[in-house]
């Protein structure tokens, strides 16, 4: 490494330096691959982890919250089964009419994968297969570092990069059955695991994905996963992701869109677990008269920390985009949502709007909202909402007086908090499954 | 039968209803008329169970069960409604799904078995069409959107569903037009029966005619200070309060 390791000071940070030099050779990828690699490392290198004084990581101290890195699994991990996996994934997500590919332990079950059916629709392959000798529109996306310098999660998933999912779909091809990437985690002694996804749908393609990461696992896995997701012209996506894992778990996600003109981009996040959760999703108007819209629920007990931020870049005119978020936090669980909205000069017209609500369940529960606007377009019509508070006792009050318990009244307008935010999602059986998931959520905390 | 005495309440440390003394018997329906402010809607609540409102002194009893023992569920289990003078808006909870809800924890409650789905729709779709409620209404989070008088219309819904033994309506007829007034008011005589006790607070002696109490009283700060058969309504309605309010003062 180069002089610039002195900055790596923490236990954690020289750890990730560590492990990558003891196991780089050992990674998939070209050399061109090898490269980013070596790159994204001297950029971690540069930055370290983020802490509090990085603006953009106020609420989440990464370096003071991460007290070690761990290397990737070693070795062949358990033989799971289909029923396993089913299993794994609870009866509503099992019974979601999917196409399913299952990464255990952060590699690609080719067994327990459907990776045929596209076929000549486009192409799809793991991607630690497709780094070996990467086709140019999966070179195209890995080699756009536009970000990474300046992010050090990105940095570390680049490097670390062991597998995922390598998805393009060609124009004008819709895949009607929703496409389900499972990761489940195994371990049983702490590890860190880096997936990379890419996904690019061509001019007019329609395809739904969902991402959930419901792990058995109690271990104290560390988990960076990146999307990279593109759409280009009138292309049209559902993405969604659940995220459910234990105390001990660390989730790193970063979702970076690109939207091109007229493309339609729908996602939806349900975090109801992990000790600590950041999510960050970074979605770009490229091409005129695009929709996005990114909603999500959060669900906090213990001290789980979970923190969605959200960058959006609205870049051409014409476009419209929605955020709904809503935050449940019980015990001395911590909410963070961070949303930024930039429009730049040429972005005129653009509608865009924010809104998140946290509902406080315990008196050690906290939320941390920050929306933010920077606008340098003068005609455009953005806002933001932002509200933090507990259940209305007038409405449990009306509830109780006709015969609800007082657990179940809770329930109800708990559910109903949520509901404002799960409604949004299209897809009615992926609604049902995350408003199952909600109520698995009160079923446990609050009876 | 209903009997409450000597009921002290506060209601963030003020004093609102001072020494209320009150007995209904099973089958009779009692209306309460008084002033702005008196502490009507408070007796409603506090029969219900509302958790602000502190009882320093006095007692509650229903068939002979002390109320005031009991969260507000298991008043409700009791028999106890209040059909609320502000009915609350509860966004992004279905009509429907409260509905049954509430209806299966009465039920339950009571040891009655639930109700099936088809059964449980055929129940609600009678009872709202004698009501005229719009299906429409049904479809509707609760109570989002709707008019006063919707509002109303949609307590009495609830109660006729419920089928409580102590039915206490606070204003039921505010907002109400002259035709739903009486639509309401044969709902809330369809319920009339000797095991159900009623305590119906107006303000209008035109409710009265409708719904023909047993009793009249005049609750006036913090206190009945007359009652008397129905035509004390008609008396109030010429007369008005303020021989009550200085009485009291
Ligand atoms: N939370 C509260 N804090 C302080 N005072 C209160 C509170 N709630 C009610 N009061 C007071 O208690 C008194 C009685 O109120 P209540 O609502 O019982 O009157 P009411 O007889 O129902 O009046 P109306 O005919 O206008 O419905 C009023 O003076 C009111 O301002
Ligand atoms: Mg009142």
């Amino acid at each position: 490494m180069d002089a610039a390791v002195n900055t790596l000071t923490s236990k954690a940070e020289l750890a990730f330096a560590e492990t990558f030099d003891r196991v780089k050779a050992e990674l998939p990828g070209a050399d061109s691959v090898h490269e980013l690699r070596n790159d994204a490392m001297r950029g971690f290198a540069r930055t370290g982890l983020p802490n509090r004084r990085v603006e953009e990581w106020k609420y989440t101290d990464l370096y003071a919250r991460l007290d070690d890195a761990f290397a990737p699994p070693a070795g062949e991990g358990p033989k799971l089964t289909r029923d396993d996996v089913l299993q794994a994934l609870g009866s509503e997500l099992a019974a979601l009419d999917c196409h399913l590919i299952v990464l255990v332990d952060g590699q690609v079950a080719i067994g327990l994968s459907e990776m045929n059916f596209l076929g000549e629709q486009g192409e799809l392959s793991s991607m630690a297969s497709a780094l070996a000798a990467p086709p140019t529109w999966l070179e195209e996306r890995l080699a756009d570092g536009e970000m990474a310098p300046q992010n050090a999660v990105l940095c570390l998933n680049t490097a670390m990069m062991s597998d995922g999912v390598a998805l393009r779909v060609a124009a004008d091809v819709s895949i009607e059955k929703p496409i389900h990437i499972v990761h489940l985690h195994t371990a049983t002694t702490p590890v860190g695991i880096a997936t990379r996804h890419v996904i690019a749908l061509e001019a007019r393609a329609r395809a739904s994905v969902l991402e959930s990461h419901v792990g058995p696992s109690s271990a104290a896995v560390q988990h960076n996963v990146a999307s990279d997701v593109s759409l280009a012209e009138g292309a049209a996506m559902h993405h969604l992701k659940i995220q459910q894992e234990s105390d001990s778990a660390t989730h790193l996600s970063t979702w970076r869109v690109a939207l091109a003109a007229s493309t339609n981009y729908d996602a939806f996040q349900f975090v109801g677990g992990t000790g600590l959760t950041r999510n960050e999703i970074h979605l770009s108007f490229n091409g005129e008269h695009a929709r996005g819209g990114v909603n999500g629920v959060f669900m906090g007990a213990s001290e789980q920390h979970i923190d969605t931020t959200l960058f959006v870049d609205h870049a051409a005119a014409n476009c419209v985009n929605r955020m709904v978020f809503k935050g449940v936090l019980d015990d001395a669980a911590r909410g963070v949502f961070q949303g930024k909205i930039m429009v730049r000069q040429q972005a005129q017209k653009t509608d865009s709007n924010e809104m998140v609500q946290g509902l406080l369940l315990s008196e050690r529960a906290e939320f941390d909202s920050k929306p933010e606007l920077e606008i340098f377009a003068d005609d455009v019509l953005c806002g933001h909402g932002s509200t933090s508070g507990q259940i209305d006792e007038d409405l449990l009050f009306y509830l109780r007086a006709r015969g609800i318990g007082e657990l179940e009244a809770r329930s109800l307008l708990i559910q109903a908090f949520a509901g404002e935010a799960l409604e949004l999602i299209e897809n009615e059986t992926i609604r049902e499954a995350l408003g199952e998931a909600v109520r698995g959520w009160l079923a446990h905390r609050i009876g | 039968m209903l009997k409450i005495e000597n009921l002290h309440v506060e209601v963030d440390g003020k004093e609102i209803l001072d020494g209320l003394d009150i007995e209904v018997p099973k089958g009779e329906v009692h209306a309460i008329m008084g002033p702005n402010g008196s502490g009507k809607s408070t007796l409603a609540y506090v029969l219900a169970g509302k958790d602000d409102y502190v009882v320093t002194k006095g007692s509650i009893t229903w068939n002979g069960e002390d109320l005031l023992e009991l969260s507000p569920d298991e008043r409700a289990a009791a028999g106890v409604f209040l059909a609320f003078q502000y009915p609350v808006e509860i966004p992004g909870v279905a009509t429907m799904t409260f509905l049954r809800t509430a209806l299966n924890a009465v039920r339950k409650a009571r040891g009655e078995d639930e109700l099936t789905t088809p059964d449980f729709m055929r129940v609600v779709r009678e009872k709202a069409e004698a009501l005229k409620i719009e299906s429409d209404m049904l479809k509707r989070p609760l109570n989002v959107g709707f008019s006063g008088g919707e509002k109303k219309r949609q307590e009495v819904l609830q109660m006729a569903l419920l089928e409580p033994s102590l039915c206490v309506l606070d204003e039921t007829d505010s907002g109400l037009d002259i035709d739903a007034v009486r639509i309401v008011s044969e709902g809330v005589n369809a319920l009339r029966s000797p095991e159900r006790a009623m305590l119906v607070i107006t303000h209008y002696q035109r409710l009265l005619t409708y719904i023909v109490p047993d009793r009249v009283h005049v609750l006036s700060a913090g206190k009945i200070v007359r009652s008397g058969d129905k035509e004390l309504a008609l008396e109030l309605e010429k007369s008005g309060y303020a021989e009550y309010e200085e009485a009291a003062a």
